[in-house]
């Protein structure tokens, strides 16, 4: 294990620790919340550090389903077993279903005018941004080769453009960009 | 009546979110092509402002389900939705999780996490452009999508921000 030069030791959370900071992740979550779990997890409470949470990432990204969840489960399992990943992810949860069932309850009242409707039109064009901008930096992230880019580029114009199901995509794509993956590995 | 739609839900949205590699943002096109397409719940301008909602609202941005489950069938919709979208994988992650601390440093792993990363990105890109596609329809709408992308690529500045000035400034030009 590296160890920074300073005093910031991990620390190892318990059940009721892993609530409450999953439940800040989720809480302060607006349009997403990926970038508040790392921020939460390695800054704030310094239970994993960058390199530990970037590998549990590419992992959690692997996985299908919703990553912050993915994340939330395996996290907790580390640290406190399943009572650390049950509480991780009722923590992630509890506050924003609360939320949402408010922001549900008044919506048909709400969307019956013209401004909330143009508001959340305009936020959805921005979130559609947002969306292209989190594939580009995870692009660069992830640091793609030529073969990389061609696969992803297969798998935006089966979907984007020609409306092939998901799930064919993933199953088009997936197998033969692992092989691929591994044949360059092997070289 | 109200059952069928709650298995329905269940069965579909237990599926959608097994084959989310990427994460919620992934699986926007296949949303829409089950919602809009094939079921008829929903048409094209509700999809987009319950996705927003949804992504406007705190919390994972799968819970966009979450809201379909309770636009379908109220509170026990919402209720068979979020469970639907979060206990396969959860279990799935369980799993995982100990089959890592096991093997996490072995090659083929490595190949697997390497080969699906290009998968996914290409997956939340075509999502980007359903999206974009769905949204903008005018030119505050297209300035919206565009500066939001330059900003969150370009800067750190909490994207937020952008959702939020955006929104603002929609609503104000709908009632000016």
């Amino acid at each position: 294990m590296e160890q920074g030069g300073d005093a910031k030791a991990p620390i190892v959370p318990g059940a009721l620790d892993l609530f409450l900071g999953w439940g800040k992740v989720g809480l302060m979550g607006f349009g997403g919340v990926t970038p508040w779990a790392r921020r939460v997890v390695v800054e704030e409470r310094r239970w994993l550090d960058d390199r530990e949470y970037a590998g549990l990432f590419g992992i959690a990204q692997i996985l299908p389903g919703p990553n912050t969840p993915n994340m939330c489960v395996i996290i907790g399992q580390k640290f406190a077993g399943l009572p650390g990943a049950v509480a991780s992810v009722v923590g992630l949860m509890a506050v924003p279903l609360v939320a949402l069932l408010a922001l549900a309850l008044g919506y048909d009242a709400l969307s019956a005018h013209v401004w909330f409707n143009a508001g959340v039109g305009g936020a959805a064009a921005a979130a559609a941004g947002l969306v292209i901008a989190t594939a580009v930096r995870m692009g660069r992230g992830a640091k793609l080769d030529v073969v990389g880019i061609a696969v992803c580029a297969g798998v935006f114009i089966s979907v984007g453009l020609l409306r092939l199901p998901v799930p064919w995509a993933v199953l088009l794509f997936g197998p033969v960009s692992i092989a691929l993956a591994h044949a360059r590995r092997a070289k | 009546m109200k059952s069928d739609v709650l298995l329905k839900l269940a069965i579909d949205f237990s599926l959608l979110s097994l084959v989310a590699v990427g994460g919620a943002n992934a699986i926007v096109p296949e949303m829409h092509r089950q919602l809009v397409d094939v079921s008829h719940w929903m048409n094209d301008a509700e999809f987009v402002r319950l996705f927003a909602v949804g992504q406007v609202a705190p919390g994972p941005n799968i819970m966009v389900l979450s809201l379909v489950g309770w636009r379908m069938a109220g509170l026990s919709g919402m209720l068979v939705a979020t469970l639907a979208a979060l206990g396969p994988t959860c279990l799935l992650s369980w799993i995982m999780g100990r089959f890592v601390q096991r093997h996490g440093r072995a090659p083929w792993f490595d190949s697997i996490r390497r080969g699906l990363a290009p998968v996914a990105v290409g997956l939340i890109l075509a999502s980007g452009l359903v999206m974009a596609r769905a949204a903008d329809h005018t030119a505050l709408t297209v300035t919206a999508t565009a500066a939001t992308l330059v900003l969150a690529v370009a800067t750190s500045i909490n994207p937020l921000a952008a959702l939020g000035f955006f929104a603002a400034l929609a609503g104000l030009f709908a009632v000016a």
